[in-house]
């Protein structure tokens, strides 16, 4: 709040107008006053004096004229008035004789006469008239003043008066006006330092030089508060900076260490980063072995942390003396602020500056990781608030040592597993090859020879051709359903999704493909069973794996051709706008409930039928599979003795460009 | 099978099973009729040796898994050179898998047949080549 100059001003106005206003009325009525009195007064003097004239002329008729002489070049006149109301005499010889009717008005003539002596006063005229009666004669003395010179005398010396009263009051007023200044001012420089420091401006300055008396103690009690004040915060401010510092440092290598999950290169960094920045000679970390009950020197800072690591070797936690076998121990820190006066301070050829050590434990949980150690080249360097920060940084530190020795592990293990799943995929790809190239021979060869390529067979060779055939033709299916299985197992299935694909036409081959089992079923059937298909015309053409779609297809119509001895197989296909229903219906056997979520199963199958065994008992986990990475399900519905039906929902995925 | 076209056709099997040879020479010679089926047992030199055959190849059957260069490697060999522009290359594949197939498509392929071979269809199939239509005939 600024003390402002004009309220001085008004100050100083306001004490001029409620001064001025009375002194004004006091001169006046004392002005009345005192011409009232010196009025009285000159009225009993002119009576005196026309009474002393009159008694002279009494006695001396010449007298007036001596004694009116000196009314002569005056304002004042002398006569002698008859009571006919002629001069007999005037100081205005001219008037002798002539009548006063001209000069005064007629009652004021009448009352020259009316008393023994008197006096008026002529306010009109500025005039006051003493008379008196001339012992013996008819005539009265008469003496005028011109009472306006002495009114007129009167004023000015009232105006005077007001006047050099004004002046006195108004020197009074500005030279109290700067006493209140020169009080005010150094009080307004108090209040705006005090408002400075107060709105937190400690560096606000005040100008002492011009101020005196108790304005100067006061200034100077005000200035040294703000000193100490300013002292204090700023201690304060630094105190905070420093701590803040710390935790931002402390922070700092947390970051660094949830980050880094390699123990390799994540120690060292961390020791060098905690030496710079809390300014410390020398940071090492020793790690602690359980099972041994040792400590070992795992990373120091700098050339010398090079050098010590190259000549530790591992201490029992038990060694004494040994700050830091101790920390370890009781799982305490431990801070020693001189050396010199230690005798636990190990001290180390490399490190000849150390001259203070701090050492604290690493703890995860109750459980000690190591040891986090801090050597100073200031004595006294590890205060109490320090502690605190190096304590959670060890711990913090320790939590980083236990995952990058858990990661360690971990990759250890991952690297195993990655090994043995290479193995696996690379054994399965020659597998793939190497039972397959003969076999494909024994295939290949065998249908040349039925086909009579190599000369002519006999009905009978060519049935044990063809048994040969269809058993190589099933090895060769199991080599492959063991291959996608094996996909399936490991999440290594992937789909060759082809646009706009024609599912009439995939149901059309997959029927094609079932067609020679069902012949071949029928063949030792007396009542041969019938495919009925039940299939929408012009099924949309969607996005899909079709040989994946097809070997499912053909997958399930096998399974129910080799299932059914009596009856039909129906298939159907609907589009039912999101998706399609494929469904395989039999009138088979049917399976039992319990066995219906186990079919699902690699290697298991609902009969132990020799007849019925020929599958690999992969077809239908494999066509789950194929199915569910189409974003689809494969279900089963089955009663016993009635049938069942396999059922599959294909989800619609029509081009992105139509 | 027995066609005009058929008979003309000249085929180049590279292939390092002799098995396989086998079964192709007589599906060839025997089953389709044509005179000759050249092979190449091993793909080194590739080019060259092709040119040493003396003849204009209609259709090559690429072996996928050949060493020293894979039938992929092969394919771009032959696209490389414009003596070969109008002949058809063929993939022959053991195995089934859609990486590859999309691989052999996306290669430049014109068409890719599954082994063990279909002897019944696969004089039909490479008639269809001949015709320049693409053949995956994977299963």
């Amino acid at each position: 709040m600024q003390v402002k100059s004009s309220i001085i001003w008004r100050m100083l106005a306001w004490f001029l107008l409620l001064a001025l206003i009375p002194l004004g009325a006091v001169v006046i009525f004392v002005q009345r006053q005192v011409n009232q009195t010196v009025l009285d007064v000159e009225l009993r003097a002119v009576v005196r004096e026309a009474r002393l004239h009159a008694a002279e002329s009494a006695y001396h008729p010449d007298a007036f004229e001596e004694h009116t002489q000196i009314y002569q070049g005056t304002e004042e006149i002398a006569f002698i008035l008859r009571t006919d109301g002629t001069y007999q005499t005037h100081t205005d010889r001219q008037k002798i004789g002539a009548s006063a009717r001209n000069d005064f008005a007629p009652d004021i003539l009448q009352s020259f006469f009316s008393a023994e002596s008197g006096s008026l006063d002529n306010g009109a005229a500025g005039q006051i008239i003493g008379y008196a009666a001339i012992p013996g004669q008819n005539s009265a003395m008469v003496i005028v003043k011109d009472n306006q010179a002495v009114i007129n005398n009167l004023n000015s010396l009232s105006r005077s008066i007001f006047l050099q009263l004004s002046v006195i009051l108004l020197i009074t007023s500005i030279v109290s006006g700067v006493a209140i200044l020169a009080v005010i001012n150094p009080l307004r420089q108090l209040a705006n330092f005090a408002d400075q420091v107060g709105s937190g401006n400690l560096d606000a300055t005040l100008d002492q030089t011009d101020l005196e008396g108790e304005i100067a103690v006061l200034a100077g009690s005000l200035a040294r508060m703000t000193a100490r004040l300013r002292d204090l915060i700023y201690n304060l401010e630094s105190k905070v900076k420093e701590r803040t510092r710390d935790l931002e440092i402390a922070a700092q290598v947390s970051r660094q260490i949830t980050r880094v999950l390699e123990m390799d290169s994540l120690l060292p960094e961390l020791v060098e980063k905690t030496r710079q920045g809390f300014n410390l000679y020398y940071v090492s970390l020793f790690l602690y072995d359980p099972q041994k009950e040792e400590l070992l020197l795992e990373v120091g800072t700098g050339k010398e942390g090079a050098l010590i690591k190259s000549e530790a070797k591992s201490f029992p936690i038990s060694a004494r003396p040994s700050l830091v076998a101790q920390v370890a121990r009781e799982r305490k820190a431990e801070i020693i602020n001189d050396i010199t006066k230690s005798d636990i301070h190990f001290f180390n050829p490399h490190l000849p500056e150390a001259r203070a050590e701090a050492a604290f434990p690493m703890l995860v949980g109750d459980e000690l990781v190591g040891v986090l150690d801090l050597q100073s080249e200031t004595v006294g360097r590890f205060q109490a608030g320090d502690s605190q920060i190096f304590s959670t940084l060890a711990e913090q530190i320790a939590i980083a040592v236990r995952n990058a020795q858990l990661y360690r592990q971990q990759e250890h293990v991952a690297q195993e597993l990655e090994r043995a799943d290479l193995m696996k995929s690379q054994f399965l790809a020659s597998m793939s090859h190497e039972l397959r190239t003969p076999l494909n021979a024994i295939i290949n060869f065998t249908q040349l020879i039925t086909m009579g390529v190599a000369g002519p067979v006999t009905d009978e060779q060519v049935t044990m051709l063809n048994t040969s055939l269809s058993s190589s033709r099933h090895l060769l299916q199991l080599i492959n359903d063991v291959l996608d299985i094996s996909k399936i197992q490991a999440g290594k299935l992937s789909l060759y999704i082809e646009e706009d694909v024609n599912l009439n036409e995939e149901i059309k081959a997959a029927v094609d493909m079932a067609a020679p089992l069902l012949q071949k079923q029928n063949a030792e059937l007396e009542q041969p069973i019938q495919l009925i298909q039940d299939i929408d015309h012009d099924l949309p053409l969607t996005a899909c794996d079709r040989r994946r779609i097809r070997q499912v297809l053909l997958n399930l119509l096998s399974n129910a051709i080799k299932f059914t001895e009596q009856g039909s197989i129906t298939l159907s296909a609907k589009n039912k706008g999101e998706e399609f229903i494929f469904a395989v219906m039999d009138t088979g056997p049917g399976i039992p409930q319990a066995m219906q979520a186990r079919i699902f199963e690699p290697f298991v199958q609902a009969t132990n039928d020799i007849k019925h065994t020929q599958g690999t008992g992969l077809g239908l986990p494999i066509s789950r599979s194929l199915v569910q990475a189409h974003g689809g399900e494969l279900w089963v519905e089955s009663k016993m003795g009635e049938g069942t039906t396999f059922f599959f929902a294909l989800p619609y995925r029509p081009s992105m460009t139509q | 099978m027995n066609s005009q076209n058929s008979k003309k056709t000249i085929l180049v099997y590279v292939e390092d099973d002799e098995n396989s040879i086998l079964v192709m020479k007589m599906v060839v010679e025997r089953v389709m009729g044509l005179p000759t089926l050249h092979v190449l047992q091993s793909s080194a030199d590739f080019v060259q040796r092709v040119k040493g055959l003396g003849v204009m190849p209609d259709v090559f059957l690429l072996d996928i898994q050949m060493k020293p260069y894979d039938g992929v490697e092969l394919l771009s060999m032959l696209r490389k050179d414009p003596q070969f522009k109008c002949s058809k290359v063929v993939a022959l594949t053991a195995s089934v898998t859609n990486e590859e197939v999309s691989l052999l498509k996306s290669g430049g392929f014109d068409g890719a047949i599954a082994k063990p071979l279909n002897i019944e269809t696969f004089p039909g199939l490479i008639a269809k080549i001949m015709n320049g239509e693409p053949v995956w005939y994977i299963t």
